[in-house]
């Protein structure tokens, strides 16, 4: 309560202001360390708040429909009965994935086809190019194509596709289909067309993936969810969804809070590393002001009214910093959206965001304060008797070690309810607080280890200008190992996610490995299969596998029926596991991906009518809650197949071949109706090409997956990923950049002395700059190599942990960013004391005798 | 000006405003105890002048710290004005810094960041007194000091003796008991010095405060009523100053 009345005193305040006056931007200076994290966390906070209500706004045209029902499978008449009783209007949508061949250039592309009956979408509409393509393709017979696959193959409007035995002219370009994103596209372009020429097309055959969606306009839109949850029952019986706009919504919302924690996470590091400059600066500042606080003490001021003075001073300037990036934040709110276009299926209505700029100005306000406790308090150590004794004085060092770990609980405190708040998870932040203090203090050990190496290195070779150069990073007051830290944090960041995404695509590239397959081929018919094979053999391919794949669904568990299995609710299994239709293979032995854990495998059974012995993947063997010895029944096209596990295996889903949960022995499938899987090894991509030609030629129901163009796809689509998590990285490298300027201002008388007393001996205007410029290179140097040095160890143990991979860094692009962050540091120190020959000796050493 | 009278009498006298008993100061030196005072004891009357003189290392600005309540003594006590300073807590002592006890700084000490006339008004400003009284207080001291003209000059702006000027004024502007000046000319020229010292005297006599000078100068020295030479923390003279008779008191005192 003292503390209070003392802070909010009339004097503390005028106090404040006056000290404040003189040197407001050298204050301003200190505190704009946070102004980066500010700007990062409103453009976040705020952005969020745009989508959030961008999808409020269109959340019916993200579905196209008020109720959507959706199955792997088609409807069965109980489902068509309660979807008729509905009323309405209704449209249909089968989608599945397809070769379609550009007839004008002869190229093929897997592409995701979906043929539609009725006025589809109901909600929004697709935009194509013509406009009036959207509705008139289905009338026409004809096809709409993503535009991004036209302009890259060179297609018009006009021009043909083959899709399966069919040929259809392209009437469209097709730009944007409501509800989803433009990254929609790297899996495959879409196509539009009508579902009445899906028989003709003979694309629907066995072992074709396919999703049936039926969607709904309802005469009352609001009974959409009453609806949902009446067809639930009869919708789990027969495995057929639905998906209400409610549901819809909740699922973007709940993306989009994901994204918007993480990011704002990030940004949250830029704002942390703010409050280490701040405090840093603050701790000059207040060692500075210590001769002024002693005298204060003299004339009868007491510590806590001279800590509020100073206090409120820390204050203000955290607020203009705040200030100053929100606004920052509000500016690039608008350009947060270009970040994430692709991944966005509708345009932002951007607006401003009260509550975001309210926490920005919090957090900015509380960083500044909170971190500048320690060297606040340390004003209470600051005895009067020093304006009689000038000694060499730390306030801080003078504090007892209760003061000291009691503030630096308090600032830890304080950082994790602001992190629990963003994120919304006491525990999360909890871990997420404890890798940050790690990851401070590993960068800040690695930056007094290089400062030590350096200081130890013997320059007596090296000429005046580097050795002063170099002491200059070791001056009285310098913030040397804070400045690594903050630039080394930025580095860190960005060098770890740049790393890891090139891991990431080495790990699935395979261009590098002769042993492994380019192309994928499946849905080959039974009849289809040695034609196919043929075909490989004669462009020279190699066959890697030939596997034959048979559908089958789980008919009981453990003897019980799935049905009864999944209403009793004391057994907890995965739905999603009781549910699916499995593809299953037949072999008399395990392949190199899949290592046996548990049991035996026996590679031969008794037949069909046998119990047979199966091997089941570790990976579902707890969705399904399984052990050696339980019993299982498939229906197989019609026929009741009973199994038993014999054995669990690991399998390695990550290799590009087909993997298979369930696997079945010989002996047993050889006659159930199957289609078939090749994965083939070309020696070059001319090959492949010929190879899917004609394949797709001959048999155009055969879907070919080309491993180059999907390694691309995926690399696309982590470049834009990675891209918006850098560029929240970037607000950390930019608070290194501002610490950088702030200390520079704050050594800027002593900077100036120095620099006066070089040239009072003798030193000319270049022989100064040199140094200078040694000292802000050293410094960036110093800064990469401690980033870089972490970012290093965590990739290679990401690589040896988890990748399993070698680790080699890309060098080349760990160089480019490094020259940018010396760079930057450079010209940094020059603007910051470009002044120091603007001031002539004998001033600065006038100025010195008081 | 100034009446000399024997020791004995002025001991005898109860008007002390400052008592200082068997004063004892050490400081850790590393593994070792220094010892800067060693059993001081005198007293001041009120409304005197005392010059305290000395070698360096003698204990001058050590004992200057202790009677103005800027520091602790390891033994012995400091009395201003019948209240027992050496034991009081920081926040009874910041009240009596600002109530009853002005100093004046060899290095001036003053706030670089505020003008002259805001340094001048800090003492009486922190009792809550009202804006306008302080600010017309302030402006008609520093217009006796002779910088009426460099009221919004900030310290930087001053020469070394007009920044001695504005800690004159800070000093007497709240109407000390006790002013204490440690070696206020220690950084000025002989003739600055000189009248820096003359402002000093004749504030010093309008408002009837008791001066205490730590000084080098054995002029300034002999302008007091009073000179106690202190020699490796102990007191080896205390005399009317032009006398030099030693303190017969020293005599039984010394060890």
């Amino acid at each position: 309560m003292k503390f209070l009345r003392t802070f909010f005193s009339p004097f503390t305040w005028r106090l404040a202001y006056r000290d404040a006056k003189p040197q407001w931007k050298s204050l301003l200076l200190y505190t704009s360390a946070v102004i980066a994290g500010v700007a990062a966390l409103v453009a976040i906070l705020s952005f969020r708040n745009d989508v959030l209500l961008t999808v409020d706004d269109q959340s019916r045209e993200l579905l196209g429909a008020d109720l959507e029902f959706q199955s792997s499978q088609t409807y069965p008449d109980p489902v068509n009965a309660f979807i008729d009783s509905i009323g309405g209007s209704n449209a249909s949508l089968i989608e599945f994935n397809s070769m379609v061949q550009f007839l004008s250039t002869g190229d093929t592309r897997l592409s995701q086809i979906r043929a539609v009956d009725g006025p589809f979408p109901f909600y929004g509409t697709i935009e194509t190019v013509p406009a009036t393509a959207a509705e008139e393709y289905q009338s026409t017979n004809s096809v709409l194509l993503e535009q991004s696959t036209m302009r890259q193959f060179n297609i018009s409007v006009g021009d043909s596709v083959q899709i399966g035995q069919l040929t259809l002219p392209i009437s469209g370009e097709l730009r944007s289909v409501p509800g989803e994103s433009a990254a929609f596209s790297l899996v495959g372009p879409r196509v539009y067309m009508s579902a009445s020429l899906l028989e003709e097309s003979g694309l629907l055959q066995r072992g074709s993936r396919v999703e049936y969606k039926e969607y709904l306009m309802l005469d009352d839109p609001a009974s959409a969810d009453r609806l949902a949850d009446e067809f639930r029952p009869l919708g789990r019986e027969h495995s057929v969804r639905t998906e209400t706009v409610a549901e819809e919504k909740e699922d973007y919302d709940e993306i989009v809070n994901n994204l918007s924690k993480f990011l704002g996470l990030i940004a949250f590091i830029a704002l942390l590393l703010g409050g280490l400059g701040v405090a840093s600066a603050v701790y000059v500042y207040i060692r500075r002001k210590t001769n002024a606080v002693a005298t204060l003490r003299c004339l009868g001021m007491t510590s806590k009214q001279i800590i509020s003075a100073f206090t409120l001073q820390i204050g203000m300037m955290g607020l203009t910093g705040a200030a100053i990036g929100t606004i920052i934040g509000l500016v690039l709110q608008s350009y947060l959206p270009l970040l994430f276009i692709e991944f966005l299926p509708f345009d932002i209505v951007q607006s401003i965001s009260v509550p975001a700029i309210l926490l920005g100005l919090f957090l900015g306000v509380t960083i500044s304060v909170g971190f500048s406790i320690l060297p606040l308090i340390g004003i209470s150590s600051i005895s009067p008797m020093l304006t009689l004794k000038s000694t060499e004085f730390s306030p801080l060092k003078n504090l007892s070690s209760l003061a000291k770990w009691s503030t630096i609980t308090i600032m830890f405190t304080i950082v994790l309810i602001l992190i629990t708040y963003i994120i919304e998870s006491f525990l999360a932040a909890l871990f997420f607080s404890g890798g940050l203090i790690v990851s401070i203090a590993l960068l800040w050990g690695t930056a007094l280890l290089l400062m030590k190496a350096v200081k130890g290195l013997r320059l007596k070779s090296f000429s005046y200008v580097w050795r002063q150069g170099t002491a200059n990073l070791f001056r009285p007051n310098n913030q040397t190992p804070m400045l690594l830290t903050t630039l080394g944090m930025g580095m860190l960041l960005i060098g770890t996610l740049y790393l890891s995404q090139e891991m990431l695509l080495d790990r699935i590239s395979l261009q590098s490995n002769e042993d492994l397959p380019n192309i994928v081929l499946y849905d080959i018919q039974t009849d289809q299969n040695s034609g196919v094979n043929e075909i490989i053999n004669q462009q020279g391919g190699a066959i890697l596998q030939n596997v034959p794949i048979i559908s089958m669904r789980l008919n009981s568990w453990k003897g019980r029926s799935v049905g009864d299995v999944r209403s009793d609710t004391t057994v907890n299994l995965s739905g999603w596991a009781l549910r699916r239709e499995y593809r299953v293979t037949y072999r008399d032995s395990l392949v190199e991906s899949e290592t046996l854990l548990e049991g035996e495998w026996i590679g031969e059974a008794d037949g069909i009518n046998s119990v047979v012995p199966i091997s089941v993947a570790e990976q579902i063997k707890d969705d399904l809650d399984l052990a050696i010895g339980d019993s299982l029944s498939f229906n197989v096209q019609g026929v009741n197949v009973n199994t038993v596990i014999a054995s669990f295996r690991d399998v390695d889903f990550q290799r590009p071949q087909p993997n298979f949960f369930i696997l079945f022995p010989t002996n047993v499938l050889e006659n159930a109706p199957q289609f078939f899987a090749t994965i083939v090894r070309t020696d070059t991509d001319e090959q492949a090409y010929t190879i899917q030609q004609e394949i797709v030629s001959d048999y155009p129901n055969i879907s070919a997956i080309d491993l180059s163009i999907a390694l691309q796809s995926v690399q696309e689509f982590l470049d834009k990923i990675s891209m918006a998590i850098q560029f929240m990285a970037l607000f950390s490298i930019i608070t290194g950049l501002i610490v950088l300027a702030s200390s520079i201002s704050i050594s800027r008388k002593q900077r100036t002395r120095e620099s006066v007393l070089l040239r009072t001996l003798g030193a000319i205007k270049s022989q100064v700059t040199r140094i200078q410029t040694i000292e802000y290179v050293l410094l960036g140097l110093l800064a990469t190599l401690t980033g870089l040095l972490l970012a290093f160890a965590a990739s290679w143990s990401l690589a040896y942990f988890y990748f399993d991979l070698a680790f080699v860094p890309d060098v080349t692009a760990m160089l480019v960013l490094s020259l940018v962050i010396i760079l930057a540091a450079t010209l940094i120190g020059w603007t910051g004391s470009r002044h120091i020959f603007k001031k002539s000796p004998i001033d600065v050493l006038r100025s010195e005798v008081g | 000006m100034l009446q000399s009278c024997s020791l004995k009498q002025i001991v005898q006298m109860d008007n002390f405003i400052l008592e200082v008993n068997q004063l004892r100061k050490t400081f850790n030196s590393g593994s070792k105890e220094l010892t800067v005072l060693k059993h001081i004891s005198f007293n001041i009357e009120s409304g005197t002048s005392c010059a305290i003189v000395g070698p360096s290392g003698s204990g001058k600005t050590t004992l200057l710290g202790l009677c103005a309540g800027l520091d602790q003594p390891s033994d012995g006590s400091v009395t201003l004005k019948g209240r027992n300073i050496s034991s009081m807590d920081e926040s009874d002592l910041s009240e009596v810094r600002n109530r009853q006890i002005g100093f004046v700084f060899q290095s001036f000490q003053l706030i670089t960041t505020l003008t002259a006339l805001e340094n001048v008004m800090v003492p009486i400003e922190l009792r809550g007194t009202p804006y306008r009284e302080v600010e017309k207080k302030a402006i008609k001291l520093l217009n006796e000091v002779g910088l009426g003209d460099r009221l919004d000059h900030y310290p930087n702006q001053l020469s070394g003796g007009e920044q001695q000027r504005v800690g004159i004024a800070r000093a007497f502007i709240h109407q000390p008991d006790i002013l204490f000046a440690d070696e206020p000319t220690g950084n000025l020229d002989g003739e600055t010095g000189a009248q820096i010292e003359q402002l000093l005297f004749e504030l010093n006599e309008k408002q009837g405060t008791t001066l205490v000078i730590v000084t080098h100068d054995k002029t300034l020295a002999e302008k007091c009523d009073r000179i106690i030479e202190l020699k490796n923390g102990r007191i080896l003279t205390d005399s009317l100053a032009g006398n030099g008779i030693p303190n017969p008191v020293e005599a039984t005192v010394a060890e």
